[in-house]
């Protein structure tokens, strides 16, 4: 009877588990992959004047326009001053407190400018101006650009390489810490630490792993930070290698642990009989016990590398935030999770940039999984070699 | 332990007096400071007040979430337009002004900028101080996260709707922001100067053409002359204000004024 119970207890739990899971998974691909077809700009219509002879212009030209990149007569428009007039500009010309009717004066008078260009809705669109095309390719805009700015008005830019390329940064590096660190920790505690000392040290680790990343954070904004900074003679300390030290730092007793168990673990015939042959401590190590828990190094590492792709308050700050196109480990990055850790909070839902953030999460999302299924491909091929 | 039960019973009992204050974070220590006073004087109201944002603040009054939107920036527009749709009808209250300071690293020799200076430092068309007349060193522009008001009004009066360069690096507090420009010889960062700590120096600013350079001001006969200051704002619905009416007459009484000053912004 009771074993009954027991089983539909578990078999709550798991329907449950898979249930939450399976929504939130819907529930970010609902929110994230409107983006490959929503426009940044629905409800606006572009325009310009009548005797503007451009017939389209590309999301990347009307960006340059107005961020004064590039000029009409270089896009083969009229030789005029681009006058850009869109919501978010609109009371650089009129007050938001203007009657009706000066508010549409201003406009009519706005549109008889040969170089104007306007966003706007259809509603406060002047007569006297022509519609111009401007059409939207949301993969383009994901990935044939690296500049992030997805709150620039009117168009914004949301480029995810350069938060890509952080991220691959940031976790290469703390990769780089963790791997070796982790598996000497382990292996010194295993092998070469004292009975006595074994359970100050365990606590040690546990004390590290419950630090709160805001505090592992603050400490390498004013200590590692400046280090840095002294160390490679740099402008700025806040670099990718920077956070990856830190991120590695605070993984390393997840990794310990892990090739820890692993080592105490292997069975004591195999290590009996490693010494029985006359093998040295140290033969035993790098002949029979690293090699034979490579799996669970492996399955460590990948561990590991998820939660260094997936922590945010660390890499917020102090990794600069930049959204830079790194091509060296000493610049300033700015990684995915940081991202939507700053910039959800104050994207309006359903808007673009909330659905852009959402894809991110996706993107995120699809990484970590595809590093859980290379752990379940390569490891039982490891483990019979 | 009792005491905390007649504490949350009080609270349920009087939730319907509960005045709701949401938005800016730049405007919510100055709310909380009101408010704490306000409960203090009059015993009155139970006040909530929460941060997430001026347009947080906005979508809430929208939404009839909150009583009060706190906000760093005028209504945009696009919101004002949605506030129309519904038949409502907003007043905008100017509670404080807060102005922003920009500093560098105290080891830097640059005194003073005018405002197309600062635009073009941060849209990366000024990239040593050299060019400015300082040392050979990289500028390094410091600027808020794109979710601040902070951000938006700096991108719309100082940079005048251009775009941000790429290699500008975003920091998501001021307290981090501070710390960051006073360990980095080339930095430059703008702060609201209730931040300002020793360990960065402040630079007179001035509007571009022949207007003289400024320190940050700290009264409102000098806001006239600093290029960087922005209004703070309280917005509500016309039809709440006979409700809401003794609090704002409050935060506009001579108390509140030292509260705002203490604070850091100017009344």
């Amino acid at each position: 009877m009771r074993d009954r119970w027991g089983k539909k207890a578990f078999q709550a739990a798991a329907a449950t588990t898979i249930l939450i899971l399976g929504g939130l998974t819907l529930f970010l691909f609902q929110e994230g992959l409107p983006t490959l077809w929503k426009s940044p700009y629905e409800g606006v219509t572009y325009a310009v004047h009548p005797q503007n002879p451009l017939p389209h212009l590309s999301p990347e030209a009307v960006q340059a326009l107005v961020r004064g990149e590039t000029t009409w007569t270089a896009l083969g428009g009229p030789e005029a001053p681009v006058v850009p007039v869109y919501l978010a500009n609109l009371d650089r010309y009129v007050s938001a407190h203007a009657p009706a009717p000066l508010f549409k004066h201003i406009l009519d008078s706005l549109a008889t400018l040969p170089g104007v260009l306007f966003a706007l809705p259809p509603s406060l669109l002047p007569a006297r101006t022509k519609p111009i095309d401007v059409p939207w390719n949301g993969w383009k805009a994901l990935f044939a650009s690296a500049r992030w700015s997805p709150t620039y008005e009117p168009i914004p830019s949301v480029g995810v390489w350069s938060l890509l390329i952080g991220s691959l940064w940031v976790s290469a590096i703390g990769l780089l810490v963790v791997v070796p660190l982790g598996i000497a920790m382990a292996v010194y505690v295993v092998e070469f630490l004292p009975k006595k000392l074994y359970y100050a040290i365990k606590m040690l680790w546990e004390v590290l792993a419950g630090l709160p990343s805001v505090v592992v954070g603050f400490w390498g904004l004013m200590v590692l930070v400046p280090w840095i900074q002294k160390i490679f003679h740099l402008e700025d300390g806040e670099t990718a290698l920077t956070a990856g030290i830190l991120l590695g730092w605070m993984t390393l007793p997840l990794m310990a642990s892990l090739v820890e168990e692993a080592l105490q673990a292997i069975p004591p015939l195999l290590i009996e009989s490693s010494y029985g042959l006359g093998a040295t401590q140290w033969q035993t190590i790098l002949r029979l016990k690293l090699p034979y828990i490579m799996p669970s190094i492996f399955t460590a590492t990948l561990l590991s590398a998820g939660r260094i792709l997936g922590e945010t308050m660390v890499v917020l700050i102090v990794s600069g935030n930049a959204p830079l196109l790194s091509w060296s480990p000493l610049m300033p990055v700015r990684t995915l999770p940081a991202t939507l850790a700053a910039e959800l909070g104050e994207a309006p839902v359903g808007s673009y940039h909330y659905h852009v953030l959402f894809f991110l999460g996706i993107i995120l999302f699809l990484i970590t999984v595809s590093l859980n299924a290379l752990a379940y491909v390569i490891q039982p091929k490891t483990r019979s070699a | 332990m009792w005491r905390w039960g007649i504490a949350l019973l009080l609270l349920s009992c009087s939730r319907r007096e509960l005045l709701r204050i949401k938005g800016s974070d730049t405007v919510l220590p100055l709310s909380q400071a009101f408010a704490e006073a306000y409960m203090m004087y009059y015993k009155a109201p139970l006040i909530s007040v929460t941060g997430g944002g001026s347009g947080v603040g906005i979508a809430a009054l929208l939404n009839g979430d909150t009583d009060i939107a706190m906000s760093s920036r005028p209504l945009k527009l696009s919101e004002r337009l949605r506030f129309q749709e519904k038949g409502r009808t907003l007043i905008e209250d100017t509670v404080a002004w807060d102005v922003l300071a920009l500093c560098v690293h105290p080891s830097n020799p640059i005194e003073r900028l005018t405002r197309s200076q600062i635009a073009d430092i941060y849209t990366g068309k000024i990239r040593n101080w050299k060019e400015l007349g300082g040392p050979d060193l990289p500028i390094l522009p410091y600027s808020r996260e794109s979710s601040s008001g902070t951000f938006e009004f700096f991108r719309e009066h100082v940079l005048r709707g251009k775009d941000f360069a790429s290699d500008v690096r975003f920091i998501p507090a001021t307290g981090m922001m501070v710390q960051s420009v006073s360990q980095t010889p080339g930095a430059i960062g703008y702060i609201g100067v209730a931040y300002v700590r020793p360990g960065v120096k402040v630079l007179a600013v001035a509007q571009d053409g022949d207007t003289a350079y400024c320190y940050p001001a700290r009264s409102r006969k000098e806001l006239s002359r600093y290029p960087i200051a922005r209004p703070l704002y309280y917005y509500y619905d016309q039809t709440r204000a006979p409700a809401l009416a003794p609090f704002l007459r409050f935060i506009h009484s001579d108390t509140s004024k030292a509260l705002v000053t203490q604070v850091g912004y100017i009344p």
